[in-house]
């Protein structure tokens, strides 16, 4: 699982100031179970680290590090280019375009105010579900 | 304790310090002083998206917002006529003085010019100004003359494509980019330029050039005559270090800084093009590109607040250029081996710089999943069995030392 307790849906794709956001403590908005649909194994998210894969008609980019799977929005916010074309590296998914590093987790960039859009991930039986409903998580900035 | 921090120049360097000085908790007055009238913008866009025509949403870089909320000062179209490095006073050219605990200068560099080369259609692409005063000359079925086959005359030069013009580029080497990428690699830049469509007169000297009437014709010592509508010459940049100079501060090709930026006078700093690191990988060093002056103007406002940062960022910059995508990290002036994993042909591939078997640079095409692992074996000088880097079958990653 990869979907911390304070997750909000504040718009899709759109760039949140970091320092505007508030941690968010209300209850999770949280995906109609009917939402998850199953993408991948993580067999071979081990194999392969990353996959492209598409479900409810959203571009995601999954990823495998320390033993979780994570769901980013395969578009890049900078220039467009998908991200599962780039690579893992220290909890970080760094972009193949122009090297914007995303956390894997947050899809915050570290040194601009700007987020990629995320999915919630569940592991079930060694299947991986996406909920494909892009998402900004809000964080306490740095 | 520091309580003013005045950057000379306000371009990217200086933008980063400042954003970073608010993130750390910096509380004290910050001002950026720039000689243009502009907003701090980002450069890179300038060849690119600005050059194709497209919008490019990204190109200022401290919104009048962001200024106002994290009070900081910017002085727009104004020089700074003097440095007084013991007080560490900055005198602006309309006559208001600013005294300063910090001062960071990242005065960057200017355009390198073509000596004789004179007229309204001579261009050289540095600042947004220039920009537009090329875009507002390229048009479809135009034709545009380019002089260097470095990265911006690269970028102008599928710019200028992309909006339907004639391109010919006229390099003074064999190959473009020969000094930095080798003979090999450099003629692959070449073939990516031919396959644009652009006709390329490499091993040619520049004899002349004229402008007459709106159109410009430059004479090449091969005794080629090419005209075109506008000339853009892009033979590099000269360093801003006269009022580094004037106040004493060690200066040669650029400022001299250690690895902690810090200038042969305390308190002054220097970050981003017009900076001379001392660098723990690759010794003396000044790197012109986007990557290096943000990263720089981090670790400079880091240093500012005492928060001791050693520059050690292995080098990182991208051009865009037709469709495809290149990217270079680390250093390398000589080598003994390239080693090749993809392929050239397909422009598709990285290209490895190895001495003593050390990978100290990357040159790839399309490859910025590789460049970002190969930017890691520069930084930790990894030294790969050369057989399995170019095997596509074993993970970049795993050859990462402490992966």
């Amino acid at each position: 699982m990869s979907t911390p307790a304070t997750d909000a849906l504040v718009g899709e794709g759109e760039a949140v100031p970091r320092e505007a956001s508030v941690t968010a403590t209300a209850g999770l908005l949280g995906p109609d179970e009917e939402q998850w649909v199953e993408v991948a194994t993580v067999k071979e998210l081990v194999r392969h680290k990353k996959k492209y894969v598409e479900a409810g008609g959203e571009q995601i980019a999954l990823f495998y590090t320390g033993e979780q799977v994570y769901a980013l929005y395969d578009v890049c916010m900078h220039k467009q280019r998908s991200l599962s074309k780039g690579v893992i590296m220290g909890g970080q998914v760094i972009c193949p375009g122009h090297q914007w590093m995303f956390d894997v987790e947050t899809g915050w960039v570290d040194e601009e105010e700007r987020c990629q859009p995320t999915y919630a991930v569940r592991v079930e039986d060694g299947a991986v579900y996406v909920n494909p409903v892009r998402r900004i998580l809000r964080t306490d900035g740095d | 304790m520091t309580t003013t921090v005045v950057a000379v120049g306000a371009g990217q360097a200086s933008a980063v310090a400042a954003r970073t000085l608010r993130r750390r908790g910096f509380d004290g007055r910050i001002v950026l002083v720039g000689e243009e009238a502009h907003r701090p913008y980002q450069r890179p866009p300038l060849s690119k998206e600005y050059l194709r025509g497209g919008e490019d949403d990204d190109l200022y870089l401290l919104p009048e917002q962001w200024c106002a909320a994290k009070d900081v000062e910017v002085v727009l179209g104004t020089r700074v006529t003097r440095l007084v490095p013991t007080s560490r006073t900055v005198e602006l050219a309309d006559g208001r003085e600013l005294t300063a605990d910090a001062v960071l200068l990242a005065t960057g560099g200017r355009a390198r010019r073509l000596p004789g080369a004179t007229g309204d259609r001579v261009c050289y692409l540095r600042t947004l100004d220039d920009a537009e005063r090329i875009s507002a000359l390229i048009r479809p079925g135009g034709q545009v003359v380019v002089i260097g086959g470095g990265f911006i005359g690269s970028e102008v030069a599928a710019s200028a494509r992309a909006r339907g013009a004639d391109v010919t580029m006229i390099e003074m080497l064999d190959v473009p980019l020969l000094r930095v990428l080798g003979v090999e690699l450099g003629a692959v830049c070449a073939e990516i330029h031919r396959r644009g469509g652009v006709d390329m007169r490499l091993g040619q000297s520049v004899e002349s050039v004229t402008q007459r009437g709106e159109r410009v014709e430059v004479r090449t010592g091969a005794g080629d005559v090419i005209e075109g509508d506008l000339v853009v010459v892009g033979v590099g940049i000269e360093p801003n270090v006269e009022l580094a100079e004037q106040a004493g501060l060690t200066v040669g090709n650029g400022i001299v800084v250690d690895e902690h930026l810090r200038t042969s006078i305390p308190g002054i700093y220097a970050a981003g093009d017009v900076a001379n690191v001392r660098h723990p990988l690759f010794g003396s060093l000044r790197v012109e590109h986007f990557d290096n002056a943000s990263k720089q103007g981090a670790v400079a406002a880091n240093n500012i607040m005492g928060r001791e940062t050693v520059f050690d960022d292995p080098y990182w910059f991208w051009s865009d250029q037709y469709d495809l995508n290149l990217q270079y990290t680390g250093h390398a002036t000589s080598w003994d081996e390239i080693v090749v994993r993809g392929s050239t042909e397909e422009l598709s591939f990285v290209a490895f710089y190895l001495r003593d078997g050390i990978v100290r640079a990357a040159f790839g095409v399309e490859r910025g999943d590789d460049v970002a692992i190969a930017k890691e074996l520069v930084a930790q000088r990894a030294t790969p069995d050369p057989l399995q880097l170019a095997d596509p079958d074993i993970d970049l990653y795993d050859l990462v030392p402490t992966g």
